[in-house]
């Protein structure tokens, strides 16, 4: 029997960097949506993580329909 | 026999388990964004069901590689089938009642498994197959998902730290409800489109379909219907114990745990593992125990869940072995099974009656159920 280690390194990999990308990008959004003081300055990076998520969640279901 | 009758009853056997597949697995989804609030009971699986359906319009891999080598498709016939499908959807029933979140797709598997071994000999399971395919999966998801939780919602309490504590639960809270649809997504297409196969490769059996096809356009609606009809009737049992019983949630967490879920799913699915959406989501939600510090986990409720697990696949196919072997004595056998396998349903249902959980209380705490469990 063959473990396939490389796969199972990969699906933890691929996870890992995927979910820390997206619940960081999400994280650092609410955090300065959030924030006070320089409104413009924390809503426009606010934005720009959400955005970046939204093009996260549109990769993945690119990634389920052409598997 | 008349193969017709047979064919028509797998059919409508494959749709059962396809139903029951929905409401099982609905809680993987679901369970923490209805435990911190962030969608009510009624509105989760609603939302769940219509991803379902979506899900299993998107695309039709898995469907054409149903049994992924695990039995010889070759030796397989419709009494096997339905064999598998009762011993599937009998473990799926029992583990539903004692509220235990446990894989459909090893239900369906070890179903197979059973039945095929029984009616064509060990030689038409692949044993290794079976290990590489279903039991290293199995333990490996749960690890995996838990892992990348614990760090995605240790990153999500750090990074938010500063943040005044209602708006940043007001945030996740929003955010809980993209990540619990792209939860349920992820599971139509993969969960729907096992059934679709199934259904496929009794209608090639039977001579109704040329070998090799993709499932029909109406297959394929009605296996979305009947997951999408089962999650939206809601495993409210296994929702309370999944999102209630594991770990106290927070919107953080519950967010951390489903895009992490979400993550591992997709990227297992692209390696070509067949793994249960069930593991993922129980090793995420603990792992987003883990990640926030001082919060428990309920280390013995996992430890029964664990159990659940271990005897999902022999359990499932000692009943598809029995079930099978009735069905190929003919047509009364198929109906002695077919009958037996209502009476369980319905005998399942009138036990659930007596500690009923539903929408209404799927979010107290599941000590009322403590004893139930506790004995099992």
């Amino acid at each position: 029997m063959t473990i396939n280690w490389a796969g199972l390194g990969a699906v933890f990999l691929v996870a890992l960097v995927a979910s820390v990308l997206f619940v960081g990008l999400f994280s650092v959004g609410i955090a300065s949506w959030t924030r006070r003081g320089e409104a413009a300055v924390n809503n426009v990076l606010a934005i720009v993580c959400f955005v970046l998520c939204a093009g996260i969640i549109g990769y993945g279901i690119f990634a389920i329909a052409h598997k | 026999m008349d193969i017709s009758l047979l064919v028509i009853v797998v059919i409508v056997t494959a749709l059962a388990f396809d139903f029951t597949n929905g409401f099982h697995d609905t809680a993987n989804a679901m369970a923490t964004s209805i435990a911190t609030g962030a969608l009510s009971p009624r509105v989760a699986v609603g939302v769940s069901a219509v991803f379902n359906l979506v899900g299993a319009f998107l695309s039709v891999q898995v469907a054409k590689t149903i049994s992924s080598g695990i039995v010889d498709d070759t030796k397989i016939n419709a009494a096997i089938i339905f064999g598998g499908l009762v011993g599937a959807i009998v473990w799926n029933l029992l583990t539903w009642l004692l509220g235990l979140p446990s894989s459909s797709s090893h239900a369906l598997f070890g179903g197979l498994i059973g039945a095929s071994w029984i009616a064509a000999g060990s030689g038409a399971v692949h044993f290794e197959t079976v290990l590489e395919k279903i039991i290293v999966p199995a333990i490996a998801s749960p690890i995996i998902a838990g892992v990348v939780a614990t760090a995605a919602t240790f990153l999500a309490y750090k990074l938010t730290a500063k943040s005044e504590k209602t708006e940043r639960a007001k945030g996740f809270k929003a955010g809980q409800i993209l990540s619990a649809s792209m939860v349920s997504l992820a599971h139509g297409t993969n969960d729907a489109q096992k059934t679709m196969g199934v259904i496929t490769l009794t209608l090639v059996t039977a001579g109704a379909l040329p070998s090799g096809s993709n499932p029909p356009l109406l297959v394929i609606l009605g296996a979305g219907l009947a997951i999408s009809l089962g999650t939206f009737l809601g495993g409210w049992r296994i929702i309370r114990t999944l999102g209630k019983g594991l770990t106290e949630i927070e919107t953080p967490q519950g967010f951390a745990a489903e895009a992490s879920a979400t993550a591992t799913i997709l990227a297992s699915s692209q390696v070509g593992f067949a793994l249960s959406t069930t593991h993922v989501a129980t090793g995420a939600i603990i792992g987003s125990g883990v990640g926030k510090r001082l919060s428990e986990v309920r280390w013995g409720v996992a430890g029964r869940m664990a159990i659940a697990w271990l005897f999902t696949l022999p359990a499932a196919a000692i009943v598809g072995a029995i079930a099978g072997r009735t069905a190929a004595l003919g047509t009364a056998g198929t109906v002695i099974v077919a009958l037996a396998a209502v009476a369980i349903g319905v005998g399942a249902y009138l036990l659930s009656r007596r500690q009923p959980v539903s929408a209404g209380n799927v979010n107290e705490l599941p000590s009322t159920t403590t004893p139930a469990t506790a004995s099992a």
